[in-house]
């Protein structure tokens, strides 16, 4: 009773000294709760032959079946590598540009050309998927590209690189890096500017070149961040952006080109069959899953290597 | 305490605008989502009344036909048109969620999986007893074209929607006949070899250099199944042969085990290699707009394409006084004999239902009916007389507007519209009056090539569990299949007898004959 009445009082004065200050906080917690929170019992229709009529809780309950449909056929795991290897790559070459550009562009004096600079890094972030694609088409085209005409120039034969399979991943790497490592840099730059300057001018007084200030001041310093955004990066890490594939695909590149998410979203709204949104939700859950193991296993090792973690 | 005040005003604010996008009240009540146009107003439409569903651009069609109005004060029934989306995917998944929602309007066009499914499920009405009750004339169409009635009719008996139909046509192959002249070819092909030959004569003429291809296309490439004889068909004992999709050349509807596939593959890999055919549209990599720049820019000749597009080009090429395009005939098969081409009757996608319980259900099938009866489908077929069409003595019709002028009017210019109505309600289709409704250059050749080269394939519907393993197998049959064959066709894989046997067990891993046993046993359902 005494506890009853000890925590009723610490509300109380928590509401007379913060009131205002969880007052704030309800709006924020109410969107989180409603759109974030909240939509997690929709996992429940991929156990569910689920029927937009019948809603959730009148669909017929089926189990582990739509988990045993994708994970019992072969094509799965053929879809499945392309999605792995098209996120790992994805990952490898991304992760570490926008670290190299901020490092450099931090180096750079003049400030003027600095600003120009991040802002013109800045502005594919904002371009659509479908015009980056188009963009991207145009630049290879077999007959007027520029990449071609250059290639032809200087003696090559004229690729198709849109109609092979071989570049598939190389252009989907590439157009991602091109619309996000100016805005990923952003991060490192932040952080760099944040690192605390008695830092550099003891190493200028201990006589260290510019080189040196990188190597043993900068990144030193960056590399929580680095972790943080590693982590968060391994996360989305079998998310692969399904519009890009889907603008980027034709049959000639189904071979590299045809991932989880392209495969599951035929098989949901093919256009003979009724929708099985159950079978996408039960994907979606799979993902969800192993990329949360993939997080959590990732934070601890850093954790236990480095002593910096995400959380 | 101003600024706490404040603060706490400020902060219910925020709170009530997190959650005004929660609020239930937004839309169209009773409605699916999407924007209402007014019923028609004139009152003299009656006092029935009903509000409908259809993707966008059909209420767009609607709204600009001349005699929409007419319509509505004839069958005495106001309609309410409802856009329910702009593009066929969103459209259809917008259904999906209005009947999550329960917020149907008295009527809507859905695909014939979701008016089979959701009618089993109990969202929508079995028109049976409606239609025996107040629609003699849907029933007496019902029961004189059986396979209609096969179309719309469940296992267990029950109607669950009316289906649109489809006119008769097809593709058909047209060229450039000013660009043949200058290449010395005088004669038409009629056969495949033939053909080839024409395209080398074309290719040796106008050359590579400037991205020329004599064969020029879009979507799907594979064209010419029926002359190889590798056409997807149910024959006489009912034996479905290949992926059937009533060969509507879309990629799908191919017999692989038949002795002409292996042969059409090995000739498109030969029109591939040799530069007859356009790479960039064979690899999948050309848009609608690359085909159409091409085509009228001088860098294709060969289309087989929809039947009105010699009138579109003709149109858009007319700065071009040398641009002319005329058509040739089907080519015969290899082996001498004529070959065929199929349309669906019923189109799939467009299935009117109405929702369980809805109180307007008997308006909207009077209303049908009405389409149905002698005096609807003169106005569906010919329009209103003295406006469309005049009706002369002996009962045949002279057509007051001009299809090529009307083709081509804008969104939200009233038009004679006939050639488009037919995507907008269920109605028996008469192709005579559309081939007359078109204009005098396309029913030059349209008529006497469809009677000569075309006719209705038989149709399958599909159970749910039907449905539901066939997507599943189509998913990465249609794949593999296009990947493969593609393969083929560009010499990446050369095409000998190991690699055809490693083919055809490739198909048969990604449900070939699953897939074909689908076919069959929903076949066989429906003919029982």
């Amino acid at each position: 009773m005494d506890r009853k009445d000890t925590f009723g009082q610490n509300i109380k004065k928590e509401i007379k000294n913060c009131g205002l200050l969880w007052l704030m906080l309800i709006p924020g917690l109410l969107v989180l709760v409603l759109f974030k929170i909240a939509p997690l019992l929709g996992l429940a229709i991929s156990f569910e032959n689920y029927s937009s009529f019948k809603g959730i809780f009148g669909s017929e309950f089926v189990g582990l079946e739509n988990f045993k449909t994708i994970l019992t056929d072969p094509y799965t795991w053929i879809v499945a590598k392309n999605t792995i290897l098209l996120a790992f790559w994805t990952l490898v070459v991304s992760f570490p540009i926008p670290i190299v550009f901020a490092l450099i562009l931090e180096e750079v004096c003049f400030s003027k050309f600095k600003k120009f600079v991040q802002s013109v890094s800045f502005f594919p972030y904002f371009i659509s998927v479908a015009v980056a694609v188009s963009i991207l088409s145009s630049f290879v085209s077999p007959s007027d590209g520029i990449v071609n005409i250059i290639l032809v120039k200087l003696g090559f034969g004229s690729i198709n690189f849109m109609a092979e399979a071989a570049w598939f991943r190389p252009l989907y790497v590439l157009l991602h890096v091109w619309q996000n490592f100016g805005y990923s840099a952003i991060v490192y730059i932040a952080a760099i500017r944040g690192i605390d300057p008695t830092f550099y001018e003891a190493s200028q007084m201990d006589g260290a070149n510019r080189w040196q200030k990188m190597k043993f001041i900068t990144l030193p310093c960056l590399i929580p961040m680095m972790i943080t955004m590693f982590i968060i990066n391994l996360g989305s890490i079998l998310s692969v952006d399904i519009n890009k594939v889907l603008l980027m695909q034709n049959p000639s590149t189904y071979s590299t080109s045809d991932v989880l998410q392209t495969y599951v979203y035929r098989m949901a709204f093919g256009s003979t069959g009724f929708p099985q949104y159950s079978l996408g939700t039960a994907l979606s859950l799979i993902q969800s899953v192993i990329a949360f193991i993939l997080v959590i296993a990732t934070n601890a090792f850093s954790k236990k290597v480095s002593e910096n973690g995400a959380f | 305490m101003k600024k706490k005040i404040l603060s706490v005003l400020l902060c219910i604010m925020v709170v009530a605008g997190s959650l005004a996008g929660c609020s239930n009240n937004g839309g169209n009540s009773g409605n699916s989502e999407g924007t209402a146009t007014k019923p028609a107003e004139n009152t003299s439409a009656g006092s029935a009344a009903f509000s409908y569903t259809l993707p966008g651009k059909y209420m767009n069609w609607l709204q600009d036909l001349n005699y929409w109005e007419d319509m509505q004060k004839l069958s005495g029934v106001s309609v309410e048109l409802v856009n329910g989306g702009e593009n066929d995917d969103s459209y259809y998944q917008n259904i999906d969620l209005a009947v999550g929602s329960g917020k149907l309007t008295d009527a809507l066009i859905v695909k014939q999986s979701q008016a089979a499914v959701y009618q089993a499920q109990g969202a929508f009405m079995d028109l049976k007893e409606l239609i025996n009750e107040y629609a003699p004339n849907i029933k007496a169409y019902i029961d004189a074209n059986p396979d209609y009635a096969s179309m719309i009719t469940s296992t267990d008996g029950a109607i669950y929607g009316l289906a649109a139909q489809n006119p008769l046509y097809n593709n058909l192959t047209f060229y450039r006949s000013d660009m043949f002249e200058a290449a010395g070819i005088t004669a038409l092909p009629t056969t495949i070899d033939e053909f080839t030959d024409v395209l080398r004569k074309l290719k040796a003429y106008y050359g590579n250099e400037t991205g020329y291809y004599p064969w020029v296309g879009r979507d799907s490439y594979l064209h010419y199944a029926e002359n190889f004889g590798c056409i997807d068909y149910i024959d006489d004992q009912g034996k479905v042969h290949g992926i059937y999709n009533s060969s509507l050349g879309n990629g799908t509807g191919y017999d692989i085990y038949a002795d002409g596939f292996r042969d059409m593959i090995e000739w498109y890999h030969t029109l591939y290699t040799e530069g007859l055919i356009d790479q960039e549209w064979v690899s999948g990599t050309s848009t609608e707009e690359d085909w159409q720049t091409k085509y009228l820019t001088g860098k294709g000749t060969i289309c087989d394409d929809y039947f009105t597009r010699p009138t579109w080009f003709m149109s858009n090429a007319a700065d071009n006084p040398d641009y002319k395009i005329e058509v040739m005939d089907l080519f015969k098969t290899n082996s001498g004999e004529a070959a065929h081409r199929y349309q669906k009757l019923v189109n799939t996608d467009r299935y009117l239902v109405i929702p369980e319980g809805n109180k307007n259900a008997v308006t909207v099938i009077k209303f049908l009916d009405w389409l149905f009866s002698k005096e609807g489908q003169e106005v569906m077929h010919y329009g209103i007389d003295g406006i469309n069409t005049k009706k002369n003595a002996d009962g045949t019709y002279e057509w007051i507007a001009d299809f090529a002028v009307e083709a081509v009017k804008p969104v939200g210019e009233e038009n004679i519209g006939i050639y488009q109505d037919r995507l907008t309600f269920p109605y028996p289709v008469d192709n005579q009056s559309y081939y007359e409704s078109l204009d005098a250059r396309v029913q030059s050749y349209c008529i006497d090539y469809f009677n000569k080269y075309s006719s209705y394939a038989k149709q399958i519907v599909y159970s749910e569990e039907q449905a539901e393993q066939r997507s599943n197998l189509m998913a990465k049959y249609q794949t593999q299949f296009n990947s493969e064959v593609l393969s083929f066709v560009k010499g990446e894989t050369p095409i000998n007898d190991d690699t055809w046997a490693k083919f055809l067990g490739n198909m048969e891993n990604a449900g070939y004959s699953k897939i074909n046993e689908v076919d069959q046993a929903a076949y066989d359902a429906m003919s029982k």
